[in-house]
């Protein structure tokens, strides 16, 4: 009999990144790279899992914004068009490497991933990948959770409790209709707490969300077990903290797996090293060099000099650092089993893009780990937070703390001197969004699209990741031109109601540019 | 270019409670951005020099304090030949820096965008930061300014000073500017537009007011703004009876087995801990910044390639290959392949053979790739 259970989480967003008045735009390839890198490849984890009869289960977010992309018929082309380009390039890259064999053999690993890519979303996921992860939640080995609609950061929203709900609500809508049912569990946004979220989550049907470890640790009255249980806050709405240890293991740049030496070097990339008229049709439209996804080198070391990638030796390290971690959380479950006087859970909640995309092998590892839990030990099995909760239905309740997972573990990092200055034009639109879906709500059909339009609009605006990259620092003015384009538009359309003069050519052609939720109902920011 | 100085300007004016990581900026920076101040003060005071006599005035005071506004003021008192002393006999009411900012603002919002940058509404809005710093921001309007200093008695509105009043209203319910646990006054720059608090209290609910202070030590509040809490910090000490934990158990939880302590300290060095891996973490990542941020080569380096061209021409409809594999040729019979050239012998043989099998020629170039 199991001791403890470990509950992977991978928390899977984008911001919402789609120009049809561009025919090329650099930063949709953040999506395109996903993809490819991350959630292709995770499906194609579970498919391996799946046929090889392994039991396993874990979490997963997919958050609005995501799921709007992936639905999206333009975006899906788009990405056909990039791989093209990518299997294009490759093979003049395995040609060219013809007398190289350690740099031919990886031209031709890049070549085949990029077809096998194109071949599976194409054929096999009918350019749509949201279906084929409900399918693992309808086998019952994924558990899929929603998120803000847009990834609003709450805390810093919460003088407009009615925009901390339509996030909410917006999410759980696009939930319900992606996957066909209400969703379970919720990842705030940034793990974002204030007190008084719990009611509105309650309000909105969800049972359960997570937070960073101290959300949970310095909960009122001191929660008994620590991050090792599921709570209830005093809305009856369950809570579980991220363990830190098996976090760190993974996340920490100097500590963590991804940093060891035969796994590959993310920086070092052909769009960089290539010759510039070679690699010109392939990198930024305006001729700056960019990654391109094909990288030839492992980390080597902490010097300029980097030694050509070995993919087999990686795997072998990927199965090592699986085994690594699989051995420490027996140990911590052994340790906590004998402590608590219940089996503990151990939530482990990464970001999903972590995986592929920066760690090339660590969805592999995630396959290792998996398999490992399944065959090599008996002391803990996988979970997800609602098969735990239905094990220990009654929990003590708390009132956690005001938290987040970002830098220093509160809102600094949303909230500092290069992005402050977005609060009060935020909090100003959301104050007109209430105040015109009081006023103008229902009247007609015509006004009932414009302010789901002025929905889309302030929702679009309100997504941490514009705060978060200008206080980054790379793509800055990408993110401030977003953040006001937005009230832009909002505000453009706000007067077409103030002044019952509607220009249909506008409206139109901003609704085909911000198309996302095309179920939304802007009765959510009510008061 | 622009936003950017002003952005300096900003900081700058927020003085060192304001930031604690402003007031690491290098003395360069500084200057420039205070130059940066008197060009467009000075530009202002020209234009408005009446109106910008009471705004010397309310910084006469605040100046004491604050060496951005010291700064401003003299630099505006020369410009405009006017001494503070006589400026102060003259003024009937204060008409603080508004419409007239003598600072100039920070723009990022710029000008090609039709986004308001200034609502007007006399809001002044309060925000949580962590545990112990709180953000405010506030956009008063001229008549609101008006209104209030309607309220004070001639002889109070001489040496009037902008500031914020931090109330602590920690379990207060229903907070109507009197019943506060405690409060503190903070001189600010008004046009800063926002600040930082250094609250440092863990846990409590705090309001604040903006207005002025007078110098009789009286406060006219123009605006009040929400009531937010700061974070809680700690393990609670509040243990549920059907809950509880001896604490040496609770403690090896958490990883601690020093039992020899007291609880209290276990505890002081358990928040140690927390607060120490909290600001060393980098959890929440972006796709278009991997972890840790961007990577710079921190390192001097050289990297060196070489690449080989082979090119050549044949009929159109020939069949070429190179060392066994076809090439492509273009429609003119001519034809390019470039190769990685590592260091190493290399022999390409380059065999044509025509349309119609007749006739074969095979050239075979080598090379020999070395390191000097």
């Amino acid at each position: 009999m199991e001791k403890g259970y470990l509950a992977l989480v991978l928390h899977a967003h984008l911001p919402f990144v789609r120009h049809p008045e561009y025919d090329d735009f650099l930063e949709e390839r953040w999506f395109f790279e996903a993809l490819t890198e991350t959630y292709i490849p995770i499906l194609e984890m579970m498919e391996g899992l799946v046929r090889d009869g392994v039991d396993f289960c874990f979490t997963m977010n997919l958050s609005p914004s995501l799921c709007s992309m992936l639905s999206d018929e333009m975006l899906q082309n788009r990405y056909i068009r990039h791989l093209n380009s990518l299997v294009e390039l490759c093979e003049k890259e395995i040609e060219r490497n013809r007398f190289s064999p350690e740099f031919h053999k990886l031209a031709l690993m890049y070549y085949h991933t990029f077809v096998r890519s194109r071949d599976k979303f194409c054929n096999k996921y009918g350019r749509n990948l949201i279906n084929e992860f409900k399918k693992y939640q309808d086998k019952g080995v994924l558990e899929i959770i929603t998120c803000g609609a847009t990834h609003g950061f709450m805390p810093l929203m919460q003088v407009n409790p009615e925009s901390v709900r339509a996030q909410i609500r917006v999410g759980a809508a696009s939930y319900r209709k992606h996957f066909g049912k209400t969703p379970l569990g919720i990842w705030l946004p940034e793990c974002g707490y204030y007190e008084g979220i719990d009611k509105i989550l309650k309000e909105e049907g969800i049972k359960y969300f997570l937070l960073e470890t101290h959300g949970v640790l310095f909960g009122e009255p001191r929660p008994k077990f620590g991050v090792f249980s599921s709570y209830y806050t005093k809305n009856k709405v369950a809570v579980f903290g991220r363990d830190s240890e098996s976090s760190k293991s993974v996340w920490s740049a100097e500590e963590g797996y991804p940093g060891d030496y035969y796994y590959r070097e993310y920086y070092r990339d052909l769009g960089f090293d290539s010759d510039y008229d070679y690699i010109k049709p392939y990198i930024s439209p305006d001729g700056t060099r960019i990654f391109t996804g094909i990288k030839y080198y492992r980390i080597t070391g902490t010097t300029p000099h980097k030694e050509p990638y070995n993919p087999e030796r990686a795997a072998h390290k990927a199965a090592d650092h699986a085994a690594n971690f699989m051995f420490n959380r027996e140990k911590q479950v052994e340790h906590l089993h004998g402590i608590l006087g219940r089996k503990p859970i151990i939530v482990s909640p990464y970001d999903a893009e972590l995986y592929g995309h920066w760690w090339f092998e660590g969805v592999q590892w995630l396959g290792f780990l998996m398999r490992k839990v399944c065959y090599d030990q008996k002391t803990f099995k996988l979970t997800t937070p609602s098969r735990y909760l239905k094990i220990y239905p009654k929990n003590q309740v708390i009132e956690p703390a005001a938290s987040s997972w970002g830098y220093k573990g509160y809102y600094e990092v949303w909230l500092n001197g290069a992005n402050d200055w977005v609060y009060p034009h935020l909090h100003r639109a959301q104050d007109a969004m209430r105040d015109c879906a009081q006023k103008y709500g229902g009247k007609s059909d015509t006004e009932d699209r414009i302010l789901n339009q002025m929905a889309r609009e302030l929702l679009l605006a309100q997504s941490s990741d514009w705060a978060f990259i200008m206080k980054t620092g790379t793509f800055v003015d990408y993110a401030r031109k977003r953040t006001i384009t937005h009230l832009e538009r909002f505000y453009l359309l706000k007067s077409y109601l103030d002044r019952g003069f509607y220009n249909f050519e506008m409206i139109e052609d901003i609704e085909e540019k911000d198309n996302c939720f095309p179920e939304i109902n802007y009765s959510a920011f009510r008061a | 270019m622009k936003s950017n100085s002003s952005a300096k300007a900003k900081m700058l004016s927020k003085k060192k409670i304001a930031k604690p990581a402003a007031s690491s900026k290098p003395v360069p920076a500084k200057k420039a951005a205070l130059k940066n101040i008197f060009t467009s003060a000075r530009h202002k005071v020209s234009r408005a020099i009446n109106k910008l006599q009471s705004v010397q005035v309310s910084f006469s005071s605040a100046s004491n304090k604050k060496p951005a506004a010291k700064a401003v003021y003299k630099n505006t008192a020369v410009s405009s030949a006017m001494k503070a002393k006589d400026v102060i006999k003259k003024v009937e009411a204060v008409l603080p820096a508004v419409e007239t900012a003598v600072l100039e603002r920070p723009r990022f919002v710029e000008e090609r965008y039709n986004l308001p940058w200034r609502y007007n509404d006399d809001r002044i809005v309060l925000l949580p930061r962590d545990p112990w710093w709180i953000f405010t921001y506030w956009d008063i309007s001229q008549k609101r300014v008006d209104q209030v200093v309607a309220t004070i008695p001639d002889n109070e509105r001489y040496g009037l000073r902008w500031i914020l009043r931090v109330y602590d209203v920690t379990s207060v319910a229903n907070f109507d500017g009197n019943n506060a646990n405690s409060h503190f006054d903070i001189d600010i720059y008004f046009d800063a537009t926002n600040w930082y608090l250094n609250v440092d209290k863990p846990g409590c609910s705090w309001c604040v007011e903006i207005g002025f202070l007078s110098h009789t030590g009286k406060f006219y509040m123009v605006a009040r703004s929400n009531i937010i809490g700061t974070p809680r910090f700690g393990i609670s000490s509040n243990i549920d009876e059907e809950w509880a934990l001896p604490d040496e158990e609770y403690f090896k939880l958490l990883g601690i087995y020093d039992l020899g302590r007291s609880s209290m300290s276990m505890k002081k060095r358990f928040e140690e801990i927390v607060k120490k891996q909290i600001s060393s973490q980098m959890a929440s990542f972006n796709i278009s910044s991997p972890v840790g941020g961007m990577k710079e080569q921190d390192q001097f380096f050289l990297e060196v390639w070489t690449e080989l061209i082979l090119h050549g021409r044949t009929e159109a409809s020939a069949h070429v290959t190179v060392e066994g594999k076809k090439i492509d040729l273009r429609p003119d019979g001519t034809f390019t392949q470039r190769y990685a050239l590592p260091v190493g012998d290399y022999k390409y043989e380059v065999t044509g053979v025509s349309k119609n099998k007749k006739h074969k020629i095979t050239k075979t170039p080598a090379v020999k790739r070395f390191e000097k």
